[in-house]
């Protein structure tokens, strides 16, 4: 999940877009600055990469349980210039790295959101005897929000019919288009 | 290494082949390649692998040499005329669906596997997974496990209609 989540934040960046909801394209880069980038071969575009360090520091550890996305070390500084999280910075902000209360862009948080549901799915123990006695659609999504609790139905349907191992319990017990 | 040693072709061995093989029809095969292209080119757009246990694309030894002046030296793309990249496809062989440069004997072809695989003079670049048991990263199967939901969803659909108990 960690890796998918610095991917989508690469992608984006690469594509000149912030990751974070309420932030939208990377502003222009200034005339100079981009003659300068031009000068030494990079692309002259705001896509964060100079030298290519700071983005691949980008990295994702493991604290507690959550996941705490940073660049980390060295590049440190380099990455707050752009993200301005200490207040400090001089130049435009070009956030990649979610502040305090900020979240990733819908889509982003979607995708992660079902990477999770399809670990949770995989790993929920279901099987045939689960859905003895099941018959109709209630009793069907009953069994499964009990197996992949904290899910809506609709995560839930999302989560099953992304599960070629469900999905193909679910038709060889007749239940699937209950779903 | 031999130019036909080089393999650029993944096989799709995704579990929806494994486990659901009727629901690999052409609509389906022509749909998830579409989605794997679109998803591999944004990896590549950011010049990071879209291989799993594979990172960014390790950067030109000496720009000044190449890529000079013929494009940007980052990011690593894998485009310069954009020829190898325009030849990533799908296609089927028999019931398992194949991804990466149909054609490896083809001058993209023999590039792709250059990258793919590194030579002496070219660092490895891994764009498609080896048949040693590679696999895309997670978001691109979950791009992929996004289409087949879709077509199980519309079977869904297509049955209630015909009549089926909901309760």
């Amino acid at each position: 999940m960690g890796e998918a989540l610095k991917d989508a934040t690469l992608i984006a960046v690469a594509a000149q877009q912030s990751p974070i909801a309420g932030h939208g394209a990377f502003k222009k880069l200034s005339k100079s600055y981009a003659a300068k980038k031009r000068e030494s071969g990079a692309d002259p575009v705001p896509n964060l990469e100079f030298d290519g360090n700071m983005l691949s520091a980008l990295d994702v550890r493991s604290v507690g349980n959550h996941l705490e996305i940073g660049v980390f070390g060295s590049e440190a500084p380099k990455a707050d210039g752009h993200n301005d999280l200490s207040g400090s910075s001089r130049i435009p902000t070009r956030r990649f790295i979610p502040d305090e209360g900020e979240a990733y862009k819908p889509s982003i948080q979607q995708e992660i959101d079902e990477i999770i549901n399809e670990v949770l799915a995989e790993n929920a123990g279901i099987s045939e005897d689960s859905f003895s006695g099941v018959e109709t659609s209630s009793e069907l999504y009953a069994v499964l929000q009990e197996a992949l609790p904290g899910l809506l139905r609709s995560e839930v349907r999302s989560a099953v019919l992304s599960n070629s191992k469900l999905s193909r319990l679910l038709m060889d017990l007749d239940l699937f288009d209950l779903l | 290494m031999a130019k036909n040693e080089v393999k650029v072709t993944a096989k799709v061995t995704l579990d929806f082949a494994k486990d659901l093989p009727k629901i690999l029809n052409k609509a389906v095969g022509d749909e998830v390649g579409r989605v794997m292209k679109t998803e591999v080119e944004k990896y590549l757009d950011a010049g990071l692998s879209p291989v799993e246990g594979h990172g960014k694309f390790e950067k030109y030894k000496d720009p000044a040499k190449y890529p000079a002046d013929e494009k940007s030296r980052l990011p690593v793309n894998l485009r310069l005329t954009g020829k190898m990249r325009a030849a990533i496809t799908h296609w089927t062989e028999g019931d398992t669906l194949k991804f990466g440069i149909k054609k490896p004997d083809s001058p993209e072809g023999i590039r792709a596997g250059a990258h793919n695989e590194g030579t002496e003079h070219l660092p490895m670049r891994r764009f498609i997974p080896t048949e040693q048991g590679e696999k895309f990263k997670e978001r691109i199967n979950n791009a992929v496990r996004k289409v087949y939901a879709k077509f199980l969803d519309a079977m869904i659909v297509k049955s209630n209609r015909s009549g089926r108990k909901a309760g």
